[in-house]
């Protein structure tokens, strides 16, 4: 039997540097609500937004025609994120996690990846709808129950 | 949506200048950070750069990349030495992060920079 989330929510932005940050209120908002850890708040702030502005710059290319579509299950013992864009998507998405030194010559618009690696507790990636997407998980303290629909 | 990066203030300070920045630092904050810089035509003797963040809410990570353009600059092109304060944790891990300290040390507030500086001359 499928595991059954305690809560799913769904946002949509337009294509639109800065509309990530309508996201990371309303994450911020429901993860305060569920009474998470400042650190963990954070994290999942900073790795949802980064790859909201991936989506928004890669994936639609400033299309604003095109949303970024942004899903969360919460579970008992985790949060899933998926960030959908109607880009091609990536390969090299598993690079090395270690910090990398701005005398690298790494495009700097991999950081947003490097810190989205560093930050969750697992990252991957697919297709599904005719949409690209990036999922994040960030693991909870054990223990959750199901607070509000 | 982006709070238009603000330099609010650019004040000297003993043996440099320090610039109190407030707003977003992404992409949009390229033309008022990277444009003037005070090491390019400096009136008095430069040694150190402290930049406040204590009124930036939100830095992504193509804010990240402007800050290292403007830090490779006053090091390369000013040979100042750069420091900073006002900083979340957070943000102080995201910095570490892509070694950004290497051009930048990070203090808990600007009395704490002062005190650095005046030990060092």
């Amino acid at each position: 039997m499928p595991e059954e989330a305690l809560c799913m929510k769904t946002w949509s932005i337009p294509s639109r540097l800065g509309q990530e940050k309508t996201i990371m209120q309303e994450v911020r908002s429901h993860l305060a609500v569920e009474a998470e850890q400042h650190t963990m708040i954070e994290n999942i702030i900073t790795s949802v937004s980064e790859a909201c502005l991936n989506a928004i710059e890669h994936g639609n290319s400033y299309n604003e025609e095109l949303p970024v579509k942004v899903q969360m299950l919460a579970y008992a013992d985790r949060y899933q994120f998926r960030i959908y864009d109607y880009g091609k998507g990536f390969d090299s998405l598993f690079k090395s996690s270690e910090p990398r030194s701005p005398n690298y010559t790494e495009d700097p618009r991999g950081w947003g990846l490097l810190f989205i690696r560093n930050l969750s507790d697992g990252v991957s990636c697919g297709h599904a709808d005719g949409c690209f997407y990036i999922e994040l998980l960030f693991q909870r303290a054990v223990g959750r129950e199901r607070t509000h629909g | 949506m982006d709070e238009q990066l603000l330099i609010r203030n650019k004040r000297l300070i003993p043996g440099g200048i320090a610039w109190d920045l407030k707003g977003d630092l992404t992409k949009p904050s390229e033309s008022m950070l990277l444009t003037d810089y005070p090491w390019s035509h400096p009136q008095h003797e430069l040694k150190f750069f402290v930049l406040n963040f204590s009124e930036v809410q939100y830095i992504n990570s193509s804010g990240i990349a402007l800050l290292i353009r403007l830090l490779r600059s006053a090091m390369n092109d000013g040979g100042l030495e750069t420091f900073a304060y006002g900083l979340a944790a957070h943000y102080q891990k995201l910095f570490r992060m892509v070694g950004l300290t290497e051009y930048m040390s990070i203090y808990p507030d600007e009395y704490s920079i002062h005190q650095h500086i005046a030990a060092s001359r």
